[in-house]
Parts: C-alpha cells; sequence; structure tokens
C-alpha cells in the first residue's frame, strides 16, 4: 500500500524524502564504487533488467493460498536477497519512483515515505537483521521458504505500520491510530504470505540455476558487518530525532493520536489537550498571515461553532478568490498555448 | 486487457504527449521543481482546508492545456487513484466531532470539509504526477534529475528500467497471455503456484539478456562509467516560470486567494 | 605479422557442464573478406563469435587478430578494433536515445565532446538514421533497431565487423537494406546465419560447422551445391537455389474447405 500525498503534511513528506533520499545517495556511492572498481561491472544491466523484471511482476495478479484474496509482490525483500541490500535498494527506488509518477501511486512529496515503508524496510533492516542471519547457517529449501514467508510477512506488516504513523504525524485525516492497524494489519500479513512465497520461489531458483555463481557471493556474504549496524543505529537515531522534534512542533498530530482512540471522551475539556491546543494555536498565529481564517480547522466543538459564521463569511469570498486566480492563470496559459501553435513544429516532422 | 498490456501501452503513451508542446522547450528540472512546490504548498495547508487548494489545481491544469494533453486521457488515469485516498477520508465525517453551519442554518460534522480537503489533495497531487511525467518525458525527467544533482548510477539504473521494461515487459505478456488463452479466463487471478513458475521463467530470461547487455556493453568499451547525457540549459524562461509558480504555491499556501475574494466582495479582514 | 587478417588455429572449448563445443577449429580470413559462418543449431556458431570477442576464454589453440593473440590481457585492445553486432538489437541498444547509444562506445574509447558530436552524427547518416537521433530505442522498428545497433558498433571505427544474425527477424524490405548496406563496408566481415540466401549474396567464402568442427572452407557456390555436405551437417540449399517450378509451388486445396475451392476455381476460369 502507498502512503500518499494527499494524506502527508510537508514536515512528514520532507522529513521521510530527507531519510530516504540520503539512504539512496549513500547506496548510489557505495555502489557505483564497486562499479568503477571493476569488480562488478555485470551489475548495471543485472539492476536493470531485475527492477523491469520486478516492475513487470508486479502486475501480476495471483491468489494467496488458503484466502480468497488476491495480490502482488513488491519486490524489495527478493531484490535485496538477490542484488544484495544497497543496490536492492537502487533498484526498488527506481521502481517507486515510476510508480509515483506513472500510475500516481502515492505522489511525489510521499515518494520519500513509500521508499521508507517498501524499500528502506526491507532492504536495511528486515534483510540483514533477518533474512541474512537466519539463512546464513542453514539454506536448505524449506529454511528458505520458512524464513522467507516470515520475513515476508514481517517487511509487509512494518510497512503498514509506518504508513499508519506517517498518516497519523502529519494530521491531514482524522485517524483512529489503533483500530486502524488492526484493520490495515491483517491486510498486510496476507500480502507478505504471497511476497514471501514468491520471494522464496524466486530465490530458490537463482541459487540453483546456471547463473547462481552471480548470487552466490550474496548467499555467502558474512553476516552483519559492524558497518552495516552502525549505519542502521544513525538511521534509527535520526528518524527518532526527526520524530520528536515533529512531535514537538506539531503537538495536533500527537494529539489525536492518543486521544481520539477513546472517541468517547472530550478532547476539549482536557487540561493537557488544552494545554496543547494554545501551544498550537499558537503556532497557527505565527505562521498564518490570516489568523481568522480557519474554516474546517476548528480545534474543538465549541471553537467550531463560534467561528463558523465568520468560517462562512470567509469562505465565501475564498470561493470567489479561488475561482478568479485559477481563472486568470488558465487564460495566461491559454494565450501561451496560441503563440506556442504559431511556432510549434510537430514530433514527426523534426 | 491485463494491467500488464495496458501499463506497456500507457507507457508508450507518456512519450508521445512529450515531444510536443510549449512544455519542451523548457528545461525539465524546471518542471520538476515547480511540481514540487505545488505539491509541498498544497500539502502545507492545514486539515480540511478546502479554498486555499482550489486555485492549487491551476499547476496540472497549466500543464495540461501547454502539453496538449487530452483531458480525457488525464481523467482515466487519476481515477484508479482516488479509491485509497477517498477510503481514509470517508471516516472523517464520523470520527470528527466538530461541526460547522451552512449558510441555510443545517449544522454537518467538519469531516465533510477533511473529506473535501482529501479528495482535492489526491486529485491535484496524481494530477501534478501525471502530467509531470507526460509533459516532461521519461528521458528528459531523468535527465533533470541528473541535473538536479541527483547520483549518476541512479538515473543510469533508471533509464535501465525505462529500456527494458518494454522488453521484459513485453515478454511477460506473451507468457500471460499464453496462459489468459488456454485457462480461459480474461482477468482473472493466476494460481501462486503458476505465477511462481511464471515468474521463475522470466526470471531466467531476464539473467540471460543482462548477460548479454553486459557483454555488448563490454564489447564497446565499457569500463564502469556511463556516458552522462547533453548538459541542460537553463534559459530565462525557465527562471521566470519557477520564479512565478513558486511565487504562486507560496501565495496559495498564505491565501492569495481570500485576500483577492475579500477585494473584490468588500468584506473587511 | 600475417598476411591473413584473423586466424584459427585449432581452437577447442568445452563447457562447464561438459558439453564440447568447439574441438580443434582452424580457418584464417583475409583483409577485407567477408565470411559466412553456417551450421545447424548447436554446430557451435555462437561459442565461437563469444570466444574471438572475448565473452569467453579459449582453452585450447589460438585466435590471432591483426597480429595480437586474443587473451584476457590483450582482449581490451582486441575489442577497439572489433565490432560485435548482436543477434537481439535489444541488447546492444541499452542507452536510452540513439545518439547516446552511438556515442557509448566511442566516448569509452577516449573521444571527447568537441570530435564525439560530429562523430556520432555522420556515422548516424551513414547508416541512414540521421532522423532517429533523438529516439528511445523502443520506439524504433526492427529494421530501424538493427541500423541502429550497426551504427553504435561503426562509430568506434574498428577494422572487422562481427554480425550475429543481421536479417534476423526483419521485413523483406529491411533484410535487403541491411544486406546492401554490408556489402557497401570495407571491413572484414564474419556474418554467423541461417540465412543461406544472405550468405551466398554477401560473403566470399563459407566456414561449415559440425558439431563444433569445421566442416568445409570453401565459396558459397562450392559449399551450397555439395548436397552430401549441406546434408550431413543438417543444412538446405539457399532458396534461391531449391528446385522449385517457375510457376511457384502448387498447393493442393483440401476438400471440404469451400471458400478455397471457389477461389481455385476462380482462378482456373481465368
Amino acid at each position: 500500500m502507498h502512503m500518499s500525498d494527499a494524506l502527508i503534511s510537508p514536515e512528514v513528506g520532507l522529513s521521510m524524502l530527507a531519510i530516504a533520499g540520503g539512504a539512496l545517495a549513500l547506496s548510489c556511492h557505495r555502489c557505483s564504487r564497486e562499479i568503477r572498481s571493476g569488480e562488478k561491472l555485470s551489475q548495471i544491466p543485472l539492476m536493470g533488467v531485475l527492477g523491469a523484471f520486478v516492475f513487470a511482476a508486479q502486475m501480476i495478479n495471483f491468489t494467496i493460498p488458503g484466502t480468497g484474496s488476491s495480490g502482488h509482490i513488491a519486490g524489495a525483500l527478493l531484490l535485496a536477497v538477490l542484488l544484495g541490500p544497497a543496490a536492492g535498494f537502487i533498484v526498488i527506488a527506481s521502481v517507486l519512483l515510476v510508480q509515483a509518477l506513472l500510475f500516481a501511486d502515492g505522489g511525489l512529496l510521499a515518494y520519500g515515505a513509500n521508499l521508507f515503508n517498501m524499500g528502506f524496510i526491507p532492504c536495511f533492516l528486515v534483510y540483514p537483521f533477518l533474512w541474512r542471519p537466519l539463512v546464513s547457517r542453514d539454506s536448505s529449501r524449506r529454511r528458505i521458504v520458512t524464513v522467507s514467508l516470515i520475513t515476508g510477512i514481517i517487511a509487509m506488516t512494518a510497512g503498514a505500520f509506518t504508513i499508519t504513523v506517517e498518516t497519523v504525524f502529519s494530521g491531514i485525516t482524522t485517524l483512529p491510530f489503533f483500530k486502524f492497524l488492526m484493520v490495515i494489519v491483517p491486510i498486510h500479513v496476507l500480502i507478505g504470505v504471497g511476497e514471501g512465497l514468491i520471494t522464496a520461489s524466486v530465490v530458490l531458483f537463482a541459487f540453483s540455476s546456471e547463473s547462481g555463481e552471480l548470487f552466490l557471493d550474496q548467499k555467502n556474504r558474512r553476516i552483519g558487518s559492524w558497518r552495516t549496524v552502525a549505519a542502521f543505529a544513525i538511521a534509527a537515531a535520526l528518524l527518532a530525532g526527526m520524530l520528536s522534534w515533529f512531535a514537538s512542533s506539531n503537538p495536533d498530530g500527537l494529539e489525536w493520536s492518543v486521544a481520539r482512540v477513546e472517541s468517547t471522551k472530550d478532547v476539549g475539556q482536557q487540561p493537557a489537550a488544552d494545554l496543547l491546543h494554545q501551544k498550537s494555536a499558537e503556532l497557527q498565529r505565527s505562521t498564518s498571515l490570516l489568523p481568522d481564517y480557519q474554516l474546517g480547522t476548528p480545534k474543538s466543538a465549541d471553537s467550531a461553532t463560534a467561528g463558523s459564521v465568520i468560517a462562512w463569511r470567509t469562505s465565501a469570498a475564498g470561493l470567489i478568490g479561488s475561482a478568479l486566480t485559477l481563472t486568470l492563470v488558465l487564460l495566461l496559459a491559454m494565450l501561451l498555448k496560441t503563440r506556442q501553435r504559431r511556432s510549434a513544429v510537430p514530433f514527426s516532422k523534426r | 486487457m491485463s494491467r500488464l498490456s495496458s501499463t506497456i501501452e500507457g507507457w508508450r503513451s507518456f512519450d508521445s504527449f512529450a515531444a510536443a508542446g510549449l512544455i519542451s522547450c523548457l528545461d525539465p528540472r524546471t518542471i520538476i521543481l515547480s511540481a514540487l512546490c505545488t505539491v509541498i504548498a498544497m500539502t502545507g495547508a492545514g486539515k480540511g482546508e478546502v479554498m486555499v487548494l482550489l486555485p492549487l489545481t491551476a499547476f496540472p491544469l497549466t500543464l495540461l492545456v501547454l502539453a496538449n494533453i487530452p483531458p480525457i486521457w488525464l481523467v482515466k488515469r487519476i481515477l484508479p487513484v482516488l479509491p485509497f485516498a477517498l477510503m481514509i477520508g470517508l471516516l472523517n465525517p464520523w470520527l470528527e466531532q466538530g461541526t460547522v453551519t451552512l449558510p441555510g442554518g443545517a449544522e454537518i460534522s467538519t469531516g465533510w470539509f477533511t473529506l473535501a480537503s482529501i479528495t482535492l489533495r489526491a486529485l491535484i497531487s496524481a494530477a501534478t504526477a501525471l502530467l509531470l511525467i507526460a509533459s516532461v518525458g521519461l528521458l528528459n525527467l531523468s535527465r533533470g534529475l541528473a541535473g538536479l544533482k541527483v547520483p549518476a548510477l541512479f538515473i543510469t539504473q533508471l533509464q535501465m528500467l525505462f529500456r527494458y521494461f518494454f522488453v521484459i515487459g513485453e515478454e511477460f505478456q506473451r507468457m500471460e497471455r499464453a496462459w489468459r488463452l488456454r485457462s480461459g479466463s480474461r482477468r482473472g487471478r493466476m494460481p501462486l503456484k503458476l505465477a511462481a513458475q511464471l515468474l521463475q521463467n522470466l526470471f531466467l530470461r531476464s539473467l540471460a539478456r543482462a548477460s548479454r547487455i553486459h557483454n555488448a556493453m563490454l564489447a564497446r568499451g565499457f569500463n564502469g562509467e556511463v556516458p552522462a547525457g547533453a548538459p541542460l540549459h537553463w534559459r530565462l524562461r525557465d527562471t521566470v516560470w519557477l520564479a512565478g509558480w513558486a511565487g504562486f504555491a507560496l501565495l496559495c499556501r498564505f491565501n492569495l486567494p481570500l485576500l483577492l475574494g475579500a477585494m473584490l466582495t468588500g468584506q473587511p479582514q | 605479422m600475417s598476411h591473413h587478417y584473423l586466424h584459427f588455429n585449432s581452437v577447442s572449448f568445452t563447457y562447464p557442464d561438459g558439453t564440447k563445443a568447439l574441438s580443434e577449429v582452424s580457418f584464417e580470413m583475409y583483409h577485407g573478406e567477408r565470411i559466412g559462418l553456417i551450421g545447424a543449431n548447436g554446430a557451435g556458431k555462437s561459442t565461437l563469435l563469444q570466444l574471438l570477442a572475448g565473452f569467453l576464454v579459449t582453452q585450447s589453440g589460438s585466435i590471432d587478430l591483426g597480429g595480437l593473440k586474443i587473451t584476457p590481457s590483450t582482449i581490451a585492445e582486441v575489442r577497439r578494433t572489433l565490432g560485435f553486432v548482436f543477434q537481439d538489437a535489444d541488447d546492444q541498444l541499452f542507452m536510452p536515445t540513439v545518439f547516446e547509444d552511438v556515442a557509448f562506445g566511442p566516448a569509452n574509447l577516449g573521444v571527447e565532446e568537441p570530435e564525439l558530436t560530429p562523430l556520432v552524427l555522420e556515422t548516424l547518416k551513414r547508416t541512414g538514421i540521421a532522423h532517429l537521433a533523438d529516439r528511445p530505442p523502443y520506439h524504433l522498428s526492427g529494421g530501424q533497431k538493427r541500423a541502429a545497433a550497426i551504427a553504435t558498433v561503426l562509430a568506434s571505427s574498428p577494422s572487422m565487423l562481427v554480425l550475429d544474425e543481421p536479417a534476423n527477424a526483419l521485413d523483406p524490405i529491411a533484410r535487403r537494406r541491411i544486406i546492401e548496406q554490408l556489402r557497401g563496408f570495407t571491413h572484414s566481415q564474419l556474418i554467423a546465419s541461417h540465412d543461406l540466401d544472405l550468405v551466398l549474396d554477401l560473403c566470399h567464402r563459407v566456414v561449415v560447422l559440425h558439431e563444433g568442427k569445421v566442416a568445409a572452407v570453401a565459396p558459397p557456390m562450392t559449399v551450397f551445391k555439395n548436397k552430401e555436405l549441406l546434408e550431413q551437417c543438417g543444412l538446405l540449399p539457399p532458396l534461391r537455389m531449391q528446385e522449385l517450378p517457375p510457376e511457384g509451388p502448387q498447393l493442393k486445396v483440401v476438400e471440404g474447405h469451400h471458400h478455397e475451392i471457389a477461389h481455385h476455381h476462380h482462378t482456373a476460369e481465368k
């Protein structure tokens, strides 16, 4: 499942973009060094073709055994196993970017969040800390299937969890955190079953095929080097830092992640929540040019009713203004277009 | 038509728009950055905001007009994206306790505004992403990203993915079609075991393909360095375009429409 | 330096799984000569080409190209003089546009910008695809892809071309165009193909491979007239040399296919 631009706030979106982008830059740095040294010249076409393979494979809908539902693979775990975490991450990053653009899956700002949920977690957490250690001692057929199944489920569920956290922190929609998790986690367990089984079948096939030696060094690589652990620790610290910074700067999100779940209580009456409201109101006043304009953002039922009349007067003005702005911009575009028609040469005649 | 086939067709259609139109005269970096500005301004709007978002639709609409893209094409591609956002948004009218009094006197949940806001956000972000790639094109987009200092290896990976999706995708399409013809299912899902076999088969072909490409690269002296494409040229019009849209996004963020509307209707702030 | 350009000297190769692909293959090629490499599937054609390009390493015997023995240490130099055109143009056109693809080879050889663009444009013009420079390869037809693949190789100015099935899956006109083009080049050419008409049109001599051994090295007409040899090697003479009635093959209409029968009567009345 993709995190969407429609549900993300700029703070969450940009932080996740920074984390995922940083991981991508580091991965690229590491891989291009290996390629330039001549050690892995074949890596470039292999990555490109496997990216195309995963992208195509995602479009095959298969039935998940034991249930009536269907799913398709995400592929990051598979790529991490076949290519290693860094190269696997680069490949899944390219696949997710194409999805964000071609299918509008997620969106531009949510790309970072999606890359984290569906790329970083499987490639840099699940694969090096679960899959590889669990398979390194005993890489029998049964072991690979079991481990892939379990790690597939873990990767998917973890992704679902981070989506929920990102959505809650963004605060664009009201989401009862735990109830939502109750719904979303079982779905992702199911998807994870398919993911794990397909991963296992392709991995087993890859290790046993003629071209298996391509992946053999991947299979036999030493596990959990200090550098990976250090990188993981830094990433975790960064994430925690971002989240806490964010939590303190945007009490709104935290407030309802805690309070909304118990929907019977009136949030506005609680002293602690009141403090948060004051803070957030201050914050809003300091960032907004038009503090009075508060349609749809009442902090509690009371202020909403009080503000609703003003809100409606201002919103009428807003509607007219919006229409006007839109018309102006479109007129400008039309004007440019007529000019362009005179000068443009069709592609086929170039 | 299966999802795979429609993707292959759709992907080709993306390239056909990009070649023509005013957008192709601009530096791809300009378009990428202005799209980002729009999306950031959009996500910056508070929960339940609708009016602030409305003028932001101007950005995707401008791309649509300038790149000569048929609106129906866009509609067809946006529709599949909406359900997820709607599913999440639909809960709001029941979850939110605040109410708003409408001009007629009726009270409705603020959740309806949240829902409307989310729907509008989903529309703007999907349209922006789709029109970005449709108006700039896959190739120029990757060049633009390279110009924005995205690591060269990632750009190469992206270009290889574009390039070989068609080749691998078409191989896949043939195998899938053969299965459909024999199974009698037109849109159905594949049993897991069959899907796994199909993927194994395709995987093997992909590996063979990768090794042939590798040989082709070696035969032409590949030494680990993929040459960069032609350099981009930033012109005055790019500055104007980017400054214009960034300014517009900023104004929208700080409620330009409201100011304008207030001025027109003579209402005090 | 020998007066031969290319010299295979009792070359043998066995794959790791034990398949013996080539045994004691010897032949030579003169400057500017076009040699056809023919043989049934599995005769060892592609192994031979891969050894020549250094994708596989010779296990016994030697290959000399322009006086240089092909070994892993000389392969970079060998590849400068060798233009390898792959059977599937999709494998060869890996860059985002035709222009960049053609520039890939010379750029790796150290040709830099003031010279690179004119060189690429010139090569594209020479192969008749200058108008396709900015196209991505997936927007090209089969014939255009093949022409582009040849251009990518020519741009590095090789002295020898190695072509694997150059006319595979091309429509008749594109096939004809490629044949004319290859005939126009002055390079030495080694052409592996099942298309014996093409070999007959283009090649000065033919190397016939059979089960990893050289069965014959001779001018095409000599080989194609030798029915015994062809039969033994699992080949048929080129279509052009097969005996067909001058009015074309007479296909019999199967009973019950009314439409075809009607058509048959119609033509008979004429």
